[in-house]
Parts: structure tokens; C-alpha cells; sequence
């Protein structure tokens, strides 16, 4: 039996030349609306004293991890993983409730007004089907961006993180298993692109549990705006039991 | 960025610490208008410790010994007072150049017109990369054969002896310029002047001089003088703003485009989407100009395939198969036995007889550039990554990335003019006045300011650029290259002010 895929990404800091040609790249492909964008190139700013100085671009998105905190918190089951270790989110299940958006430890994900729905970076899954690269990976002018199956040892993303120094965005307390590798990320940056804590510890427990069985209920019907008004209580930092 | 993941140690020399800076092994922030002065005393070095190619020096150039008499002074001492780069390092460079040679290249730079001396500055590089016989060596240039190989013409009448003078001074002015290329401001120019005859109308093809040549006004006032102007463009540019007619090309994502090659490749240019509205491809707008004027032999083609299928005529490729494809490849042509340049020798012209006869340096002599007086900056332009040129300020996504352009000063500077990030700021130059927004940093020498191009719309068409940022082409004097007929446009000087309220 052939192993199983499991899709990642890895980016070399070094060779991002701070073009954002991925950014534009997924919104055309994407439709993603004027506002937001599911990746990102950080601009840390010119650095140090004329004329010593440095510049470094830290280009990221999802990182497709193995544990999702997202996929825990999603109350419609619509965020999931894939087979193939993309995680997606099926815009018909979702019910826009955002509760997967603080959830991310890495910002990566945004709702999306035009849609209803929560919106992040899916891997280009339907691309990667037809034996093509995400659009990110396939515009990157440096070759920073780099994607492939991290279980094919032949793969060129195994094969760069075999053959060079590697960094995953975590911390001793906060490790979703992250599925994006860094070359060449200067540690003295580690702290500007590190996971935040999670803002929602109790979060899946306390969707599971209680909320679900009301959701379900309104899923589909005109209670939809509840969910949504919930949902922004949640991101101001409201409890559920308040 | 593969070159240098191989190990090329990149140096970028540049008033400005930019993303290309950002990626180099080293950054020297070379005085603006004295990259000659660096590339000459790089040539100093390679010759007089002996470092150069000796055997690609006898081959194939000319007039080695003027050369050597003519950078004789040029020691990377005379240099580091002229470029503010330490001779130290000047000498270095010029020792790690020759020992990577020939594997090594000084890079031409891409808009190179920056002063009046800018041209020998290109000369004094493409005479170092003869020094170190760079061409079709790894790492360095590559010969390639003649363009447009392989591609029949379309047949036309011979096309009738124009005996007016040029309006853009070509070659009664500017005697080197070549034909094909032109200068454009002088375009504008004589056309205010009437001199050396009154122009009365300007079709303009893919070009947008109300943004790309210097001070603005001066061509706005030249508009004035004409009774009629057509624009065809992809977009309703500036230009097309105060034009009478607007031709609307189609983009091209949309047309066919004439077939070109490039070193033994054929590409095609073809409609991805039928054109939207009522563009057309510049094929058919001239075909069809070019029959209401009782002129269409000229334009010997049914439509555009067929004029591409002209072109294919002497080649064993359709033009279906070429579609499909996107490209034809053409048979491998024997390597030629020798390289021959395209100058009247053959040969690389380290000392040039065509320069001399036209009363300019024929070895590069330093040549001093103007500087900024009290309180004054040089004005420098470059590009940015998100912008193709002058064209794209107006799409939503690019837009997003860079809506307008910021004014860049050096941050000690900024702090006593009391000049905050974020404040607008004041420009004024001989010719003009515009309001920026400062960004103060450290990535530029204190005695420039920068800004990219392409802002400061007039054209209402533009909906999203539109009146966004400022235009530099306001501010910008028009000094133009005797030699070259190129816009020297960083001789510009300004003063900066924060605006108060």
C-alpha cells in the first residue's frame, strides 16, 4: 500500500524577496475580497543603523497543522482535515459563526463579508488534485516557497528539510504540529511569527458539550445571524456563560 | 536567488537600501551620479595590477592602450572621494572580481538614467566585463544570434522618403540615437516650440508621456498646442485623459500580438479571453486606420492569424500547432566559430572612434555630476516589485499591496526638519510642487529622497489610483543625454517641507 500523503510546505526566509507576488497570486486565484488575504509576506522593516542594515520578509499562511486547533473549535464540523493533510473548510457546512478565527495560534484565518464564511489558505487542494502546485508556490519569483508530500523521502520539500536547518513555528507550551518549515529564519525573529497562546482554552469543550445541539438546531434555519452575533461576542472575549 | 543560494557573493551598489540590497552580500550606498567614479577605478585596478584577461584583451577588443592612458588617475583613492565608498573596499572588490573571473559579471543595472554621465557609466561596465573575458563563460554574458531569426516579413510597398527633420531630433540633434528608439521628450519639446517646424497632431502608441517624461506641465502645455491627439491603450491612462480619441486596445491577455523571438525560440502572444467591450488587438486598429486612409497595402493581412501565419511562412511549424504549444523551437543553428560584436570593429571598443567623432570621450573620462545645494536633495526614482511601470497603479489587488507612494528620507534628516513618519510632506523642485506622505528610514543616504513612479493620476478613468500618491514627473527637469538621448532624471534637486496642519 502506497503511504499515505501528507502535504506541507516549507519556505526558505532567505530566498523572499518581500514581492508579494503569493499574496496576489491566491486572491485572484481565490477571489479572495480587497482587505484580506490568506498569506502573508511579514515586512519586519528596515533594520539597524545606516549603513549597516538588514531586511527580512517572513512569508506564511495556514499552517495545515497536525492537531487544528481551528478543526476542534468548529461547531458545524465544516473546518476538517483532509486525507492528505490539508486542512479546508467546506463553505456550505460553515455557518459563518467565526469561532474557529481566534482559535488559529497564527492569525491565518479571517471572515470573509462577501461570503458568510470563515476563509483561510486550503492548500489550493483542487490545484495539488490536477498534479499542480498551489498558486503561492507556483508564482514565488525568490523559490522561497516551496510544497510537496513530506512523506515521499524524494519530495523536494523532504529533501530540503533533510538537507537543511529547519524551523516550525512553536513553543514549549503551544505546538498544533505546524506543517509549514522555515530555512533560515533568524532567531532573533522567532518571537515576531511564534504561535500566540490559544485565546480560547476551554473553547472546543465548551462548544461541544453545550452549544452544539442548539447550533444544529438553528443550522440552516433563519437562526444563522445568532450564530454570527455569538460568534462576535466570543472574538470580543465574552464568555459563553455571561 | 538561485545564484546566490549557489554562492554568487552579490554587491549593489545604490543610494538606497533596497529589497535587492536587502538579498546582497553587501550594500554600498555609492553617492548618487559616481557609479562611474567606482567603475573606473575598478578598471584601474584590473589593469594596473595586472588582473585582467590578457588573452581575451588581444581577441577580441580594440584600443586597449587608450584605455590604460585614460584611467591612469582612477585609483580607488581619486574614487572614494568622489563615490563616499572606502578605497579599502573599492580595492578589494576590484581583487575579488578578477579572482572569481571569469565567472563574474558587473551588471548593467536597468534604468540606468539617472545623470548626464550615466552613459560612459554603462560603457566603463561593459568594459570591465571584457576585462575579465566574461562572455559565453558560466556565470557570465551570453553571446546570442541576431534577433527575429526565422520570421518571414510581410510584403509592402517600399515606404515613401520621409523629408521633414525628425521631431525628436534624430540623428540631426542627437546624431548616436538610433533611429528605432527616438527621444520623446525632445518630441515634446519642439512641439511647444514650434521649432524646427509646428507639429499639429500626436498619435501616441504605448506610450504614456503625460506620466513617463519629465515635468509634467511643460507636457501638458505641449498637449495645448495640438489640435488633435489619438492614445491607444489598454487602459484610460493619463495620457488617454487629455487625448481626443482613444483607441481601446485589448490587453494582453486578450490579443494576438505579432510573433517574436527571442535567442532561438519562438513565442506566441494569443487570446486567452475574447476582448471585452470595445477593444481590438493593435493589429486590427492599424489594419483598419491604415485602409481608411487609402493606405492598406501596407497592411497586407486578412486578420491577425493570418498575419501570424505570414510570419510562419518559411518555418516547418503551423500556426495551430504554435497555439497549442505556445512556443516553436528552432532548429539549433551551428555555434558560431568566433564571437563578433556589433560594432564597426567586431570587436569590444574599450576606446571608441564612433564617440570620438562626435566630439564625446572615446575611453570613459569622468565626468562630475551636479549636487544638491543648501537644503536641497537629489530626487531618486526606482521601481517597486508590486508595478509594472506606469500601468498598473489601478488594479484592485496591486493597488491593495501599494495604494500610493511614499517619500523616503533618511530618519535623522526627517527628525530635524521635524519630519514624522506618516507626515505629508512638501516637495518642490525648478518645475513643481507635490505633497507626499513621509516614510523616514534608515535605508536611504541622508542627502537623498525617493519615490517610486507611476502615481499622482490625473485620468478620472482610473478609479482606484486616481489622484493616489504624487507624480515625480512633476517634479522632474528635463536634462537630456547628448549621447544617448536618455532622461538624466536623478539630476533633479528639491527641497522638503513638512506641511503644517
Amino acid at each position: 500500500m502506497a503511504t499515505k500523503k501528507k502535504y506541507g510546505f516549507v519556505i526558505d526566509v532567505r530566498r523572499c524577496i518581500g514581492c508579494n507576488a503569493c499574496t496576489v497570486a491566491c486572491k485572484e486565484q481565490w477571489k479572495v475580497p480587497v482587505g484580506h488575504s490568506r498569506n502573508w509576506v511579514l515586512d519586519m522593516g528596515i533594520q539597524g543603523s545606516f549603513p549597516d542594515l538588514t531586511q527580512t520578509f517572513i512569508t506564511g499562511q495556514c499552517m495545515h497543522c497536525d492537531d487544528p486547533p481551528c478543526v476542534a473549535a468548529c461547531p458545524s464540523e465544516a473546518t476538517y482535515k483532509r486525507e492528505d493533510g490539508l486542512v479546508v473548510i467546506d463553505e456550505d457546512t460553515c455557518i459563518g459563526c467565526g469561532y474557529c478565527i481566534p482559535a488559529c495560534l497564527y492569525d491565518a484565518r479571517f471572515y470573509n463579508e462577501e461570503k458568510g464564511v470563515a476563509d483561510k489558505c486550503n492548500g489550493c487542494f483542487d490545484r495539488v488534485e490536477e498534479g499542480e502546485l498551489p498558486a503561492c508556490v507556483a508564482t514565488c519569483v525568490g523559490g522561497a516557497r516551496m510544497f510537496g508530500d513530506l512523506n515521499d523521502p524524494d519530495s523536494q520539500v523532504s529533501r530540503m528539510i533533510r538537507e537543511n536547518q529547519t524551523v516550525r513555528l512553536v513553543t514549549d507550551e503551544t505546538n498544533p504540529g505546524p506543517n509549514v518549515y522555515y530555512i533560515g529564519l533568524p532567531e532573533e525573529l522567532y518571537s515576531e511569527v511564534a504561535p500566540h497562546p490559544s485565546e480560547l482554552p476551554a473553547a472546543g469543550k465548551v462548544w461541544k458539550k453545550g452549544v452544539i445541539p442548539v447550533v444544529g438546531l438553528a443550522v440552516g434555519a433563519t437562526v444563522i445571524g445568532q450564530a454570527i452575533a455569538f460568534g462576535a461576542q466570543l472574538l470580543k472575549g465574552e464568555s459563553i456563560d455571561e | 536567488m538561485s545564484a546566490i543560494a549557489n554562492g554568487t557573493h552579490v554587491v549593489v551598489l545604490d543610494p538606497r537600501f533596497t529589497k535587492t540590497a536587502a538579498r546582497a552580500a553587501e550594500w554600498l550606498a555609492v553617492k548618487p551620479g559616481t557609479d562611474l567614479a567606482f567603475h573606473l577605478a575598478l578598471i584601474h585596478e584590473l589593469i594596473y595590477n595586472d588582473l585582467y584577461d590578457k588573452q581575451f584583451v588581444a581577441n577580441y577588443t580594440e584600443g586597449f592602450d587608450e584605455l590604460k592612458a585614460g584611467v591612469k588617475e582612477y585609483t580607488p583613492e581619486w574614487a572614494a572621494e568622489k563615490c563616499e565608498i572606502p578605497a579599502e573596499t573599492i580595492a578589494r572588490i576590484a581583487q575579488e572580481f578578477a579572482a572569481a573571473a571569469p565567472h563574474a559579471f558587473a551588471h548593467p543595472g536597468w534604468r540606468t538614467s539617472n545623470f548626464l554621465n550615466s552613459f560612459q557609466t554603462e560603457r566603463a561596465i561593459a568594459i570591465l566585463n571584457a576585462l575579465i573575458g566574461n562572455w559565453n563563460q558560466p556565470g557570465g554574458f551570453r553571446a546570442v544570434a541576431g534577433e527575429g531569426a526565422g520570421l518571414a516579413s510581410l510584403p509592402t510597398p517600399p515606404f515613401p522618403r520621409v523629408g521633414a527633420l525628425r521631431l525628436d531630433g534624430v540623428p540631426w540633434k542627437y546624431p548616436l540615437v538610433p533611429l528605432k528608439l527616438g527621444v520623446f521628450q525632445e518630441i515634446r519639446d519642439n512641439a511647444l516650440s514650434g521649432d524646427p517646424y509646428q507639429a499639429h497632431g500626436w498619435f501616441i502608441y504605448r506610450q504614456n508621456p503625460v506620466d513617463s517624461i519629465p515635468d509634467r506641465k511643460k507636457t501638458l502645455e505641449a498637449f495645448a498646442k495640438m489640435d488633435f491627439i489619438v492614445t491607444t491603450d489598454i487602459i484610460p491612462n493619463d495620457t488617454a485623459w487629455f487625448s481626443d480619441v482613444i483607441l481601446p486596445e485589448a490587453s494582453y491577455l486578450e490579443r494576438y500580438d505579432p510573433l517574436t523571438v527571442v535567442d532561438n525560440t519562438i513565442y506566441i502572444r494569443q487570446p486567452a479571453i475574447a476582448p471585452l467591450g470595445e477593444s481590438k488587438s493593435g493589429l486590427w486598429i492599424f489594419k483598419q486606420l491604415g485602409e481608411r486612409l487609402g493606405l492598406g497595402d501596407y497592411f497586407p493581412y486578412a486578420d491577425e492569424e493570418d498575419y501570424l501565419r505570414q510570419q510562419l511562412a518559411d518555418l516547418p511549424v503551423t500556426l495551430e500547432d504554435l497555439k497549442y504549444q505556445g512556443y516553436y523551437t528552432l532548429p539549433p543553428t551551428p555555434e558560431p566559430e568566433d564571437l563578433v560584436f556589433l560594432t564597426p570593429s567586431g570587436k569590444v571598443d574599450l576606446s571608441s572612434a564612433t564617440l570620438e567623432k562626435q566630439g564625446f570621450d572615446a575611453v570613459p573620462q569622468w565626468e562630475e555630476p551636479p549636487e544638491p545645494g543648501e537644503g536641497q536633495f537629489y530626487l531618486l526614482t526606482g521601481k517597486v516589485a508590486y508595478h509594472t511601470q506606469m500601468a498598473t497603479q489601478n488594479n484592485k489587488y496591486l493597488h491593495e499591496m501599494l495604494p500610493q507612494n511614499p517619500l523616503w528620507i533618511n530618519k535623522g534628516v526627517a527628525a530635524n526638519l521635524h519630519i514624522k513618519d506618516g507626515d505629508q510632506v512638501l516637495v518642490e523642485s525648478e518645475v513643481g510642487k507635490v505633497p507626499f506622505q513621509a516614510f523616514t528610514t534608515e535605508g536611504i543616504r541622508p542627502d537623498c529622497v525617493y519615490t517610486t513612479q507611476g502615481f499622482g493620476k490625473f485620468s478620472k478613468g482610473l478609479r482606484l489610483a486616481y489622484a493616489e500618491g504624487g507624480s515625480d514627473s512633476d517634479l522632474h527637469v528635463t536634462y537630456t543625454d547628448p549621447i544617448s538621448g536618455s532622461q538624466a532624471l536623478s539630476q533633479t534637486m528639491v527641497k522638503i517641507s513638512r506641511i503644517i496642519g
